[in-house]
């Protein structure tokens, strides 16, 4: 059974089984685009937030009327949803601590020199001044790996416009870091 | 060193993933968020409640906040909880 059948039978019988069928089939997607979206120093809400996104979906669920993809639908209210988590946390912490930023790559490889740790500090601070859907497209990309196609049907945007969004972040990040120049 | 070497280092990061039993914790938000509604019942008479605090207090400086926070919480008694749960989890 497709999302939007699945989606009208829910409607029509109120069967949470349904509805937990229809999370499971989009749980993946819209976690790693919410963790994407806060960035890996705010992915601790990334749970929460993924949970508020799907309880947002059902307030809205008799509101879907199928003009689009039910998955598309489902990623726009998720973005929509972690952009305004990440607005607000960046209201209250602009900055990411940057000790946070320095203990990055220590946290995986306890070897590692200070110069590589201060570098990863750097290539942090500078991919979270990015603006939000490039940083988006960044953490993607290079964070969760995920493929240009997906990320293109997470943003609801063509290829094309996902990989002009990556060069663009990189042109910016060159800018940004020294080292890259 | 160009921008993708630099961004090697958020390869290196543990990727993000969800807990087990994600869409039961889902399915357990939503029926508690259910269960939490206010019944119709009892919001008419926390309004019927504020109506008379806010006609004895009108006339005291307190009264007019008083009122308007009894009455809100009265009409939007979730969104108040939330409000308020979000506050103190800051």
């Amino acid at each position: 059974m497709d999302d939007e059948a699945l989606v009208a039978r829910y409607l029509a019988s109120r069967d949470e089984a349904l509805f937990r069928e229809l999370v499971e089939r989009h749980q993946e997607n819209v976690f790693r685009l919410v963790a994407s979206v806060l960035g890996p120093f705010r992915d601790a809400d990334a749970e929460e937030a993924t949970q508020d996104v799907f309880l947002r979906i059902h307030e809205k669920l008799a509101q879907f009327r199928g003009a689009a993809k039910f998955g598309t639908w489902v990623y726009r209210v998720a973005y929509s949803v972690a952009i305004n988590r990440s607005r607000a946390a960046r209201l209250r912490l602009p900055h990411v601590d940057a000790s946070v930023l320095r203990d990055l790559a220590s946290i995986d490889d306890p070897h590692r020199t200070f110069a590589e740790r201060e570098r990863d500090a750097i290539v942090a601070a500078a991919v979270e001044s990015l603006p939000d859907v490039y940083r988006t497209v960044v953490y993607l990309h290079y964070w969760t790996d995920a493929p240009l196609d997906e990320i293109a049907e997470l943003l609801s945007a063509p290829v094309g416009t996902i990989k002009s969004y990556l060069f663009r972040a990189r042109e910016r990040l060159a800018h940004l870091l020294p080292e890259a120049r | 060193m160009t921008p993708d070497d630099a961004l090697a280092s958020l390869r290196a990061r543990p990727r993000p993933s969800l807990r087990p039993f994600f869409a039961a914790r889902v399915a357990q938000r939503l029926n508690a968020g259910e269960r939490r509604r206010t019944p119709l019942l009892l919001r008419l008479y926390w309004i019927a409640f504020g109506g008379f605090a806010a006609t004895l207090l009108l006339p005291t400086p307190i009264g007019i906040p008083l009122a308007v926070i009894v009455a809100a919480i009265a009409v939007f008694p979730e969104r108040i909880a939330a409000v308020a749960s979000t506050l103190v989890r800051e």
